[in-house]
């Protein structure tokens, strides 16, 4: 079909209103919130039905046309950009209502595109929250953008990642059939559970990228709002000490919705900020908040915390930091970004590993920077590591920046970008798998899996997506 | 690739834009803000109709991927510079809801503005607004009507209180073509307060805000410098206006361009609320009204005036007050600004249709605002809707009040 047939078809889908080959409209869609750059897709369509979707799909079926699916584009590795010439990118931003907020059931049922941000602050008109209450981004990320790759933000290290709180999908295949996964399969069954239907088809959908099929409804767990939140802060004179304790609490957790530790460099850096001197002098800190129904319970939680973190001679601090990340939702976004507007583009990797790595993993880190000191010292604002609790494992970020004025400089890009890959192949071979794949990280991380996983993708990938149309170039496909 | 030198020098802040999408759809009740960008709501809402699009358009065409053209030219001014994406987008603030342009990395009402200049130069401004442009060189308004008579709203017998003019009330084009009952009332209550006034007739000309809004400087910076020399030559230190354009131009567009005027730029209801307070203006007849308060993106923020309209509306009698969820920084454009009411009408029309029903949402007979442009849109958006809301601006409520 040739391109202005197939932009008239698309038309007649969804009028003409939501459907570009504008290279100015284009252009927009070639980054996400990284320095990754894709192509230019040759259409933009936004949907606003499963069936305006489905639609299109069967189109791109026939046509055999790659079509590249973006929520709220706010992934930092290129997980919702163009990888190659010719594509479709649909832009699932207009499915951005709340389908049903089943209190019976305790779930809600939202449309993929929604943001976080809406979401919560309708749930908490009405008492409620998801638990795992959104990515740092989630004033922009959308809720099946963070489904696709299958991230995790505040209440990890009690309620985990958004795979953790997830009851079902509405799923639109590749080649066009309408979905619907977990218990409301059973058409008298209202959406209140993931399992009892045989394998989890909905976990097929899960961190896939939009590679099986593209998402337009997430049910979700609900809970209740906290009527209780107390918060942590403990400084340690001892790096290793402070580790110890991180991992302490995190054993015995069973109420706190975050549980992070700071590194020496990053408390260093911190204590050089306006207002963090009394940091100075410290090696490491954990931080946090638990939430409960009521103080006694949360106080009775802190009270052990407290003895563990003594134990490791651990200083209380007044929980500053704790608190203004609680009561800012996404809290990365508000703790961190006077750091990100000062510093630049933030490098993100999300390395989840055992919660047993973490002091090997951090002294490697530190042994691998010195190696290409050269580079980092140039083109780097290195601030430190954080580490976060999530359920009984931990995800861990160094805290590196690209100046704005790097960005700027292609050669300066490619450097960045050659770096990124390395830092990828480190935590890689340090034990890590990642959330937030993308081509970045995809690209490494498949030389490693194993053959046989990798060929098992394919054979899924070719059942249910014989042309190959979606997301084409992720996971080495 | 064609030279944006408007735009290059910005090209910092340009790259400064991490593309998070807060320029989308934040929702964010802390800052009252539920939804971002009008534009971007009632188009087909690709990225190039919000902020985040249009800077990476900018930064395309910085790196000669893209040349400028007339559709590049389109999605740059389809933006009515409310300034919504830049109060909430998390590198332009320097404080929730508040953007401090001294100290922003990224001032995206500044690029946009930039970028119109560059595609002037090229000669790809919109028919529409070089159309207004000719009129305000030709006429010194916009409208095409004719300069001798921009006074011809002021009321058959009224006398200007007699003494040394306290201040300097600049009418604007609007309120002395369009929406003529601004000027009306507000003579009224500077009369009925007995402050000695003056009207720079003919030596007031539009005050060039529709020209910077839509990067058509060099005209601009003329009419400007025709009315800064002008103020100055009367002597007299304040000047007063009722109009939220013609307050952001006076009293920050102005001061960019000239440094310290040398006398002091005020709105209406800051005037108002001091003479009340002086007792020299006497609240005579209480209202029985339920209304609700849009604040003007040119008072709001970008000149981060919110209290006091607020605190004027709170000193009428029998007005009960209810506040839409989307104000103050959060406050949802009319839809007309930045050159789009005059290129895009059908669309401005349809962005003020939001703020009725918003306003109807919570109750309110009477939407009030300070600004004769958004209340020239809001009664469009009525006729077209069949709306019984009543619009009214501030002023013409004090007037009916004295």
């Amino acid at each position: 079909m040739a391109k202005a047939d197939l932009e008239a078809v698309l038309k007649e889908i969804l009028t003409e209103k939501y459907v570009s080959s504008d290279p100015n409209v284009a252009i927009a869609y070639v980054r996400d919130t990284g320095i990754f750059e894709g192509f230019p897709p040759e259409e933009v369509v936004r949907p606003g039905s499963a069936e305006e979707v489905s639609e299109i799909l069967k189109v791109a079926n026939s046509e055999r046309k790659p079509v590249v699916i973006r929520g709220g584009g706010s992934t930092y590795t290129g997980s919702c950009v163009p990888l190659r010439e010719g594509t479709i990118l649909m832009d699932l931003t207009r499915l951005d209502d709340v389908v049903e907020i089943d209190e019976g059931a305790r779930s809600i049922t939202v449309q993929a595109g929604i943001n976080w941000g809406k979401m919560m602050t309708i749930l908490r008109q009405r008492g409620y929250t998801t638990g795992m209450t959104g990515p740092g981004s989630g004033w922009t990320a959308t809720v099946g953008g963070s489904a696709s790759v299958a991230s995790t933000g505040g209440g990890r290290a009690k309620f985990g990642g958004i795979c953790d709180q997830i009851l079902g999908l509405q799923v639109v295949l590749p080649t066009g059939e309408i979905i619907r996964t977990g218990s409301r399969v059973n058409p008298y069954a209202k959406a209140f559970c993931r399992y009892g239907l045989g394998p989890d088809m909905t976990g097929l959908f899960l961190g896939d990228h939009g590679i099986f099929g593209v998402k337009t409804e997430v049910t979700m767990r609900l809970h209740p709002l906290a009527k209780s939140a107390v918060h942590f802060e403990y400084a340690f004179r001892s790096e290793e000490k402070a580790i110890e304790a991180f991992a302490e609490i995190g054993k015995v957790n069973e109420l706190a919705t975050s549980i992070n530790l700071y590194d020496a460099d990053y408390v260093s850096f911190s204590a050089k900020r306006p207002g963090y001197a009394y940091l100075s002098g410290f090696e490491g800190e954990v931080l946090g908040t638990i939430t409960a129904q009521s103080e006694k319970l949360a106080l009775a939680q802190k009270e052990i915390f407290d003895e563990i973190a003594k134990r490791h001679g651990g200083e209380e601090l007044e929980p500053k930091r704790a608190k203004h990340a609680y009561e800012n939702t996404f809290y990365p976004y508000n703790t961190y970004f006077w750091m990100r507007r000062d510093s630049g583009i933030y490098l993100c990797l999300a390395n989840q590993n055992s919660a047993d790595s973490l002091l090997r993993v951090i002294r490697g880190y530190r042994e691998f920077l010195n190696a290409h000191k050269d580079v980092v010292d140039k083109y780097f604002e290195y601030q430190g590591i954080t580490v976060q609790t999530y359920m009984r494992h931990i995800t861990m970020s160094a805290r590196r920046y690209l100046p704005w004025k790097f960005d700027m400089d292609p050669k300066a890009r490619r450097i960045a970008m050659d770096f990124w890959t390395k830092e990828i192949d480190f935590f890689i071979r340090n034990g890590a798998v990642h959330y937030w794949i993308g081509k970045i990280v995809g690209d490494r991380l498949y030389i490693l899996v194993s053959k046989e996983y990798h060929e098992f993708l394919k054979r899924v990938k070719r059942a249910l997506d014989p042309n190959g149309i979606l997301n084409p170039g992720l996971f080495l496909l | 690739m064609a030279k944006l030198k408007n735009l290059e020098k910005l090209k910092e802040m340009v790259y400064t834009c991490l593309r998070c999408g807060s320029c989308r759809d934040l929702w964010d009740p802390k800052e009252n803000v539920f939804g971002t960008c009008p534009i971007r709501e009632h188009t087909g809402g690709f990225d190039v109709y919000f902020m985040r699009g249009k800077l990476m358009l900018a930064r395309k065409a910085l790196e000669g991927v893209i040349e400028p053209n007339p559709d590049m030219a389109r999605y740059i001014y389809l933006c009515s510079t409310c300034g919504n994406c830049e109060a909430h987008c998390r590198i332009s603030q320097t404080s929730p809801g508040k953007v401090d342009r001294e100290k922003t990395k990224l001032d995206q009402i500044r690029i946009i503005e930039a970028f119109r200049a560059d595609l002037v130069d090229l000669g790809l401004a919109l028919p529409r607004h070089k159309a207004f442009a000719d009129s305000i060189a030709k006429n010194h308004n916009p409208y095409g009507e004719p300069h001798e008579a921009r006074l011809a709203w002021m009321p058959q017998g009224f006398e200007i209180p007699k003494g040394d003019p306290e201040m300097i009330y600049f009418v604007g084009c609007t309120s002395a073509y369009r929406r003529t009952e601004l000027a009306r009332a507000t003579v009224d209550v500077l009369g009925k307060a007995g402050v000695a006034f003056r009207i720079m007739h003919p030596d007031e000309w539009c005050c060039g805000s529709p020209l910077l809004r839509t990067g058509q400087r060099g005209l601009a910076e003329e009419v400007a410098r025709h009315n800064v020399d002008a103020i100055r030559r009367s002597g007299i230190g304040t000047v007063v206006t009722s109009c939220a354009g013609c307050y952001r131009t006076l009293k920050q567009d102005y001061r960019e361009l000239f440094g310290d005027l040398g006398f002091e730029v005020k709105h209406i209801s800051e005037v108002v609320n001091d003479l009340i307070e002086e007792g020299r203006l006497k609240l005579r007849r209480p209202l029985a009204i339920r209304a609700t308060y849009h604040d003007p993106c040119h008072l709001g923020r970008h000149c981060d005036y919110y209290e006091p309209p607020r605190a004027l509306i709170a000193k009428l009698e029998g007005v009960e007050f209810v506040e839409m969820p989307r104000t103050r920084s959060g406050a949802w454009c009319c839809g007309s600004g930045g050159g789009v009411k005059s290129a895009f009408g059908d669309l401005a029309t349809e962005i003020a249709t939001d703020r009725l029903k918003e306003a109807k949402e919570v109750g309110a007979e009477y939407l009030l605002s300070c600004c004769p442009f958004c209340k020239h849109n809001f009664l469009d958006a009525k006729r077209a809707m069949g709306s019984d809301l009543e619009i009214y601006d501030l002023i013409e409520l004090v007037s009916q009040a004295t």
